[in-house]
């Protein structure tokens, strides 16, 4: 807010080609207790003295010798950048009013002056004029706060970016000497040795499948993360997505079903994306699924260009209030000591990114104790972009 | 398959050890470098069937190296095997346009490794009994 003080100190001129209107405003401003009155009575110094001082308001007489005020508020137009001279106009001639405001000019006092409408048009303009001379700092302030904070998470996505790539030089040699270890080929193994081997390569994987979804979430955050657009057969695609997640599912009993309609055939998207989507939803719906549960992934055509597929499952279901936490990073709604599943909570906060970059949309329908089911909306052809 | 002579060439001590490790076990022979001028001599001395290369190198890279070899009649026919990064997308395509006569992205699968291996030498040996074949019709004629 604009204090009553500050207007009173706000900067104004006075132009007037006749001395005893100057003095009769000088007067009336002083008595109101305007601090920083000036006055000239030369048109042609106006633009000069404003660019100079910068005034919060100009009263400006628009009938003068030599140059008329018209000519004068088209100067001051020019000084000021963002389009807003702060001037208020005064004249006797009731058809100057709305040329002068169709000018730019903000406002006007008639003459003869009547000394209460003057002062409130006065005091009004240098609380408008202080107002927007603030928003424009502000909104200044905000651009170059929104700008380094842009940077800085650019830097951040950088950084996770390179030190993800040198995390995973030294995993690749752990898990490629355990598989070759617990494969046997150096020398037979014991069993405690196989198991504890296996323990090894196990968490290898699980710890290279994070930093996998570190460097794709810093990537697509970065803006480095590319389509690899290809035509495909999306039936092929979801079988070979389902042999991945075959085990995990065999082990809990859940049986995993397909029904894509033929007439969902070619689908032109980035396939190894495709697949990481599909796989963090398949393995989401088995994982919060008890056993003997089931999984059901199914396709349809939505209009000329687009299909959904959803993948319903059987399982723990969410409630209502946390569906909107579930594609935030590191999410996972039973955090805390009594987690029962395992995760880190960014496979879905991936899904929806890649999802996104393919232009498509993402959403969720749940009954907790009845099951979930996870759609996604993607367009058959996904147009060349990156983002 | 009849062990052949296999050159490994990476900076990084551990993949070199790995992957030799694991042809070794297929019985190959196996000679190590960790740059591509370790390598030029050991091709000099004892010329491989199939060179493993890594590609970012320090000093002169893999591409680079891989390019003298193919343009050189002594070694152009030595098989040679790109280790290319799997993040690294476009860096397949570099290393056909250098001549490399295939790539296998890195992190290397030990249960896929001398699967691979095997099947470009076997490809290489199609490849040149054709263009024996081929050379013996134009003598021919
Ligand atoms: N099908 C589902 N049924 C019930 N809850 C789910 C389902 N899918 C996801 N959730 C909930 O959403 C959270 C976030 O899922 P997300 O896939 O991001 O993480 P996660 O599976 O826990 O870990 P990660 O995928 O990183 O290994 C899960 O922890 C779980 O609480
Ligand atoms: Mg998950």
């Amino acid at each position: 807010m604009i204090s009553p003080l500050e207007i009173l100190k706000a900067r104004i001129l006075i132009v007037d080609d006749q001395e005893t209107n100057v003095s009769l405003l000088e007067d009336m401003l002083s008595s109101a207790g305007y601090v920083s009155v000036e006055s000239t009575m030369n048109p042609h110094e106006v633009c000069e003295l404003h660019r100079k001082n910068r005034y919060s308001l100009i009263l400006l007489d628009l009938q003068m010798p030599g140059m008329d005020g018209f000519q004068v508020l088209e100067g001051l137009k020019a000084i000021e950048a963002e389009g807003y001279p702060p001037v208020l106009v005064q004249t006797a001639q009731p058809n100057h009013k709305v040329r002068a405001l169709k000018a730019g000019a903000k406002d006007f006092i008639s003459k003869p002056f009547d000394l209460v409408e003057v002062l409130l048009r006065v005091r009004n303009m240098i609380e408008v004029r202080l107002l927007h001379q603030d928003a424009v700092i502000r909104t200044e302030q905000a651009e170059v706060r929104s700008e380094q904070s842009e940077s800085a998470n650019l830097a951040k996505s950088q950084f996770l970016a390179n030190m993800s790539h040198e995390l995973r030089t030294p995993l690749n040699a752990i898990i490629g000497f355990a598989e070759f270890l617990g494969d046997g080929k150096p020398g037979p193994l014991n069993p405690k040795q196989k198991e504890y081997l296996g323990d090894i390569l196990n968490s290898g994987k699980h710890l290279l499948q994070l930093i996998n979804d570190v460097l794709d979430l810093s990537k697509v955050e970065a803006g480095k993360m590319k389509l690899n657009l290809e035509s495909f057969t999306l039936v092929q695609a979801v079988e070979e997505v389902c042999a991945v997640a075959k085990p995990m599912a065999q082990k809990k009993s859940i049986r995993v079903t397909v029904r894509i309609p033929s007439e969902i055939n070619l689908v032109t998207l980035d396939q190894q994306k495709f697949k990481q989507i599909l796989y963090n939803l398949i393995s989401n719906g088995i994982k919060f699924t008890d056993d003997g549960g089931e999984v059901e992934i199914s396709a349809a055509p939505i209009e000329r260009d687009q299909f959904k597929l959803s993948v319903r499952d059987t399982g723990i279901g969410i409630q209502q209030e946390d569906i909107k936490r579930l594609f935030r990073e590191f999410e996972q709604l039973e955090a805390g000591t009594a987690r029962r599943y395992e995760g880190t909570g960014l496979g879905l906060a991936l899904t929806r990114k890649l999802v996104e970059l393919h232009g498509g949309v993402i959403g969720v329908e749940s009954e907790v104790g009845k099951g979930s089911t996870f759609s996604v909306i993607l367009p058959f052809t996904t147009g060349e972009k990156t983002t | 398959m009849k062990p052949v002579r296999i050159l490994v060439v990476d900076d990084n001590p551990t993949n070199l050890k790995l992957v030799s490790a694991v042809l070794e076990f297929d019985g190959h022979n196996i000679f190590q470098a960790n740059d591509a001028e370790t390598a030029q001599q050991i091709i000099k001395m004892n010329r491989p069937d199939l060179i493993l290369m890594d590609i970012a190198l320090p000093g002169m890279d893999g591409l680079t190296l891989t390019r003298q070899l193919k343009a050189d009649a002594e070694t152009d026919s030595i098989v040679i095997v790109a280790l290319t990064a799997f993040a690294m997308k476009g860096d397949d395509q570099k290393a056909c346009d250098a001549g490399c006569d295939g790539y296998i992205t890195k992190p290397i699968d030990t249960r896929k490794l001398s699967g691979l291996v095997a099947e470009f030498l076997e490809q290489n040996l199609i490849k040149k009994s054709r263009e024996d074949a081929r050379e013996k019709q134009k003598e021919g004629k």
